[in-house]
Formats: structure tokens, C-alpha cells, sequence
């Protein structure tokens, strides 16, 4: 498992930002002892380390030049200074990546990814998802129901990637749509609708049955017994 | 709008000056003038009361200061002249000097008269005539004592001191409202930062704790960061800081990022997008850009139309190719209700909203004046056409010639 080392003195940003990790299957570790924190992160050797700029006792760039002095770690500077002078800043004292804070969760994890393949720190982290008896794993681009897997197109998964993830709940067809669109794929209502019902065909072909994913007229579509 | 308008008054002022209070000036002049005349050394009794006067008349227009109004200006001092010349010649005839002799001394009176007359006009002329040329020069009125030679005489130096003075406090008035001003903007900028840790940190529970209120939470989320980078940009584009970056960019990236980040907003508005051949390099900044794409798929949305199927169309391309004006420029159509062509021309003026902006009362009149400030600084062209009830589109134009971004570069 990836190890990822969150700097970040806010609290409530810190938790979540590691529950975030977590579910996505990576290890997550921080500490509050701003005085050391290169000494911390050394010691901890980490795959990847995200700093906010904003830290109480320390600055975020000198805690970057420090680190970047006795370790190589990927460090991502996750900061709501979104200025270009902090952006050359932080490149230059050996940051990675800039992500400007208010940030789009799935938009990091992306970056957090695509920074970890580039330093080649070991695999990619194990994307399952489960829910209601399928299991999706979004590296392979496969569903597996008892047993049974098939291929599903990129849509195809995105849409069921968000179904699971708030399995039992209505999604509704905005959302799908935005999630759609992530990809750069700018489909209108009916593609949608085609789209859902691709999905539909495909599951059942693995034995899914019919009334795992219901449509709620108006309202959207959910996937639960 | 502001030198206007000082300069005006200021004329208005002076006119007015300059005719009602020469009078005074000269009567005050007049009994000093009456013994200086026949002394001969009118040098040091016209003095103080003359010195207000000079100013204004300086900045009533051009080269006022000439001889006849010089005369003219010092016509009572003339009249008592004659007065006294003609009060020695009945009190000399009264002696029973002849005729010839106070004929002469008369005449020699005269003669010293008009000598310090002469002298002082010619002494006065040059500062006078230095101060109305530079005091036309538009702009230059917080450095005007600066640009004029210090005169050699009483009168010349009063006024050239209370300019100084004048100059002075004008400068450190500009200086104390430039400091709150940029002292403001940081805070803006400060406070900006801040608020952006909450929101993230909402974000972040948004994505950690699905519900099915999620989309409707990520709308509403998306309009307070849209209203944060507005007054972001503002505080940005007022400030005489630099912070963009020109760089090339691929022009499709920019705007398919650009709709991308807007997805929310789109979906719910049932707003199409279409792309035509946007494969070009554009030079600018990439987060900037992202904005003033950001305030045109805004106005986009809000006006769409009502009655079909909403779409914004952009299509790109390369015009006055191999001229020095070559560039390549992005256009975003869309189909909605257009603006009024009363409208057309006002759409970038600050706070206007136009037919469109009262019928819907979100509108602000901020998004495109400050789309025009930022392609300003940048070195981009921004135009708007439209037919009302049926499409507007908005050109935004990229140099290719790299010269025109020597300034924005720089």
C-alpha cells in the first residue's frame, strides 16, 4: 500500500483529506509537530507527501526545501495561495505538483496518482469498489457479479463507479451527467439515458438482476435491493 | 474622469478669476504706483496683492499673458500715471515754468514710467508664460511646480513656493488613498485565501459523506467560488501587480477545461456545448483566461433561451495571416436572448446591465467590465456582437505577434 504524508493544520480539512485517502486505498500519516517536520517526514518515509503552504511555526516552502535536501519524495503543495509567485516558489524549492485549494477531490486524486506513477513508487493502489454484491475495480475497467466479470466502456464506468458509491441513494441524472463530463465527454440527456441503458444490458449479461438498478422516474437512478 | 473634471473647474475658476480680480489687484496697485511712478522703482511697492492673480489668469488657456493684457491690467495704474503727470504740469505752470521746460519733465516722467512697466512685464513674462505651457500639459498637474525654473523676482517666487506647497500636499493626499487602496486589495487577496480553507474543507465532506443532496450542495457551492474569484479578479485587475504569467497554451485545452470545471452549471441549465476546430497555440495565462471564459459562459447560461434546446458553440480561427495583427481569435456563440442593440455598445462599462440585467435581477454589470480590464492587461482583444431574441457572441482575440505582448510581459 501507498503511503501518503498529509501536512495540513487545519482539522477538519486534515481528516477528511485522510478519509478521502483511505478510501481510495492509501495508507495516510501526518503529524502536528510543525517544529520538525522534515525530521518527521524523513523518518517516515512516505510515497508521497502533501504540504499546505500555511503552517503555524514553519513555512511551507522552507518545510519543502527541507525535506527536498535529505529525500526525494513526490511532494505536492496542496495551498489556497494560488498566486503564480507561490506556484514558481514552491516549484522551485522542489515541489512536484500544484494544486490550488478550493480543489475538486476527484481532480487530486487524479494528480496524486498520475505524481506516483511518474516517480514509480511501486503499484497503483487497489480501486475496488463493492456494493450490493458487485465489485468494480475502475484499473481493470471490470464488474464482477458471483463470480462473473465483464468489460465496461469508460462511461459505462463512470457511471456505475458513482451508483456504488452512494449505493441505496437516488443519483440523480444531473449528477450522472457531470460525472460524464469529467472525461472531457459532453453528452446531453439522451446519450445518458443510452448510456445507463448499455450499462443495464451489460450487467445483466453477468447475472445482475434487473431490479439492482432502478430507474426513479424524475428523479434518477439507484442501485439496492 | 477625475483631472477632467479638476481641470474643468479649475478653468472656470480661473476665467472668473482673471477678470474680476484683476480690478482689485490694480486698484490695491494703484497708490503704491502713484509715488512709484515719479521714483522710479515700482520693483518693490506692486508686489503681494498681484501674486493670486497671476494664476489664475496663467491657467484661463493660452499664452494670456500677453502686452495688451498686460496693459489692459494695469490700465488704473496708467490713468493715475496720466493724473499725475498732468497734476505737476498745472503745478509747475502755477511756478510759471514754461511751457517747453514741464513739457520735458513730464516727458522724462513718462519715460520712467513706462521703463518700469516695461521691466516688470518682461521680468514676469518668462516664469508666466513657462507656467501656462506646462500647466495645459494634461496629467502633469502632481509634478507641475517640478517642471518650472524657480523665478528671480518676489511676486514669481510666492506663487512658484505656494505651488510647491500645493504640489506637495496633492501628492501625499494621491499617496494615502494609494496605500488604503493597495492596502484594501491585499486584504481582499488575504481574505480571498482564507475562506477558500472552509470550502475546501467542504469539500471535502461533500465527497467523504455522499447524500443525495450532494448535487444540489456542489451547485450552490459553485456559485460562492464563483462570487469569490469575482472579487478576486477585481481586487486583482485594479492593482498595478502583475501576477499572470504569459505562456503558450493549447487553445482547445483551455476551453474544454474551462466548460469542464463548469459542468454543474451547464447540466443543470441543459446547456449544450459544441466545439469546432479550436487546435491552436495561444499565448496567455491560463488561470485569467479560465476566468474571462468563466464570466462569458455565465452570461451564456443566465441568458439562455427558454424555448429550445440552449447550445454555446466555439469555433476558433487565424485572421490577417503573415500581417503584423495576426492572430488567432476564439469565438463563443451562443443561442440565447441576445442583447438590445441600444446595449451593445455598453455591455463592458462597469455596473451597466442593460434590458437583460433588469429583467433578471442577478445581474451585477461586473462579469464583462472586468473581462475588458483583464484583456486590457493582457494584450487581448474582447468584442461583443449579438442579435437580440437570437444569438451573442463574444470574440476574444490572441496576439500572435509576440510585440503586442511586450507590454504584458514585461
Amino acid at each position: 500500500m501507498q503511503t501518503i504524508f498529509v501536512v495540513e493544520d487545519d482539522a477538519t480539512i486534515r481528516n477528511e483529506l485522510m478519509a478521502l485517502l483511505r478510501h481510495n486505498g492509501y495508507g495516510t500519516l501526518t503529524s502536528d509537530n510543525y517544529a520538525n517536520l522534515a525530521d518527521v517526514i524523513e523518518a517516515a518515509a512516505p510515497d508521497l507527501v502533501l504540504l499546505d503552504l500555511s503552517l503555524p511555526l514553519t513555512d511551507g516552502h522552507l518545510v519543502c526545501r527541507q525535506v527536498r535536501r535529505v529525500s526525494e519524495v513526490p511532494i505536492m503543495v496542496v495551498t489556497s495561495r494560488d498566486d503564480n509567485l507561490n506556484e514558481l516558489m514552491s516549484l522551485n524549492m522542489g515541489a512536484d505538483d500544484f494544486v490550488a485549494k478550493p480543489y475538486n477531490p476527484p481532480i487530486l486524486l487524479g494528480r496524486i496518482a498520475s505524481l506516483l506513477r511518474r516517480s514509480g513508487a511501486g503499484t497503483e493502489p487497489s480501486s475496488t469498489l463493492s456494493a450490493c454484491g458487485l465489485q468494480l475495480s475502475m484499473a481493470k475497467g471490470e464488474a464482477t457479479y458471483g463470480g462473473a466479470s465483464i468489460e465496461l466502456t469508460k462511461n459505462e464506468l463512470r457511471i456505475l463507479r458513482l451508483l456504488m458509491l452512494r449505493a441505496g441513494m437516488v443519483v440523480s441524472r444531473a449528477d450522472l451527467q457531470n460525472e460524464l463530463w469529467q472525461s472531457d465527454e459532453f453528452v446531453d440527456d439522451n446519450t445518458l439515458t443510452v448510456n445507463v441503458n448499455r450499462l443495464r444490458a451489460a450487467l445483466a449479461k453477468i447475472g445482475v438482476p434487473d431490479t439492482l438498478l432502478q430507474t426513479k422516474r424524475g428523479l434518477g437512478y439507484r442501485l439496492g435491493d | 474622469m477625475r483631472v477632467d473634471s479638476a481641470k474643468a473647474a479649475k478653468a472656470g475658476k480661473a476665467t472668473e478669476a482673471a477678470e474680476c480680480g484683476a480690478a482689485p489687484s490694480s486698484v490695491a496697485d494703484a497708490a503704491p504706483a502713484l509715488v512709484a511712478v515719479p521714483a522710479a522703482a515700482p520693483a518693490e511697492s506692486t508686489p503681494p496683492v498681484s501674486a493670486p492673480a497671476v494664476p489664475a489668469a496663467a491657467s484661463a488657456g493660452a499664452a494670456s499673458y500677453t502686452l495688451p493684457a498686460f496693459l489692459k491690467g494695469h490700465a488704473t495704474t496708467l490713468v493715475i500715471g496720466g493724473v499725475a503727470l498732468a497734476l505737476v504740469a498745472l503745478f509747475l505752470t502755477v511756478f510759471g515754468l514754461d511751457a517747453s521746460a514741464i513739457a520735458f519733465v513730464d516727458a522724462v516722467l513718462a519715460l520712467c514710467g513706462v521703463l518700469a512697466l516695461a521691466l516688470e512685464y518682461l521680468r514676469q513674462r518668462a516664469f508666466l508664460r513657462q507656467l501656462e505651457r506646462t500647466a495645459a500639459l494634461a496629467g502633469r498637474e502632481t509634478y507641475l511646480a517640478e517642471l518650472l525654473d524657480r523665478p528671480r523676482y518676489l511676486e514669481g517666487e510666492v506663487v512658484y513656493e505656494s505651488l510647491v506647497q500645493a504640489c506637495k500636499s496633492m501628492n501625499d493626499a494621491i499617496g494615502v488613498h494609494r496605500r488604503e487602496n493597495e492596502e484594501y486589495r491585499t486584504y481582499v487577496e488575504t481574505w480571498v485565501h482564507e475562506v477558500k480553507t472552509p470550502l475546501s474543507a467542504i469539500d471535502l465532506l461533500v465527497e467523504n459523506h455522499p447524500s443525495e443532496i450532494d448535487g444540489a450542495l456542489r451547485t450552490e457551492l459553485d456559485r460562492v467560488r464563483g462570487y469569490i474569484d469575482q472579487a478576486l479578479y477585481y481586487a486583482r485587475s485594479s492593482a498595478v501587480s502583475h501576477d499572470y504569467a504569459i505562456a503558450p497554451h493549447s487553445l482547445d485545452a483551455l476551453v474544454r477545461a474551462a466548460v469542464r470545471s463548469r459542468s454543474r452549471q451547464f447540466v443543470e441549465a441543459g446547456m449544450l456545448p459544441q466545439f469546432g476546430n479550436l487546435d491552436f497555440q495561444v499565448r496567455t495565462d491560463a488561470k485569467w483566461l479560465d476566468f474571462i471564459l468563466g464570466q462569458v459562459l455565465q452570461n451564456a447560461l443566465q441568458y439562455r433561451t427558454r424555448t429550445g434546446q440552449p447550445t454555446v458553440r466555439f469555433d476558433a480561427q487565424r485572421l490577417r495571416q503573415g500581417q503584423s495583427d495576426e492572430c488567432v481569435v476564439l469565438q463563443v456563440r451562443d443561442n440565447g436572448i441576445g442583447v438590445a442593440v441600444a446595449d451593445e455598445a455598453r455591455v463592458f462599462d462597469k455596473g451597466f446591465t442593460g434590458e437583460n440585467g433588469r429583467a433578471i435581477s442577478k445581474s451585477t454589470g461586473i462579469g464583462l467590465f472586468l473581462c475588458r480590464r483583464l484583456c486590457d492587461k493582457m494584450g487581448l482583444g474582447l468584442a461583443l456582437t449579438s442579435q437580440q431574441g437570437a444569438w451573442t457572441q463574444v470574440d476574444l482575440s490572441f496576439p500572435l505577434n509576440r510585440l503586442y505582448l511586450v507590454d504584458a510581459e514585461g
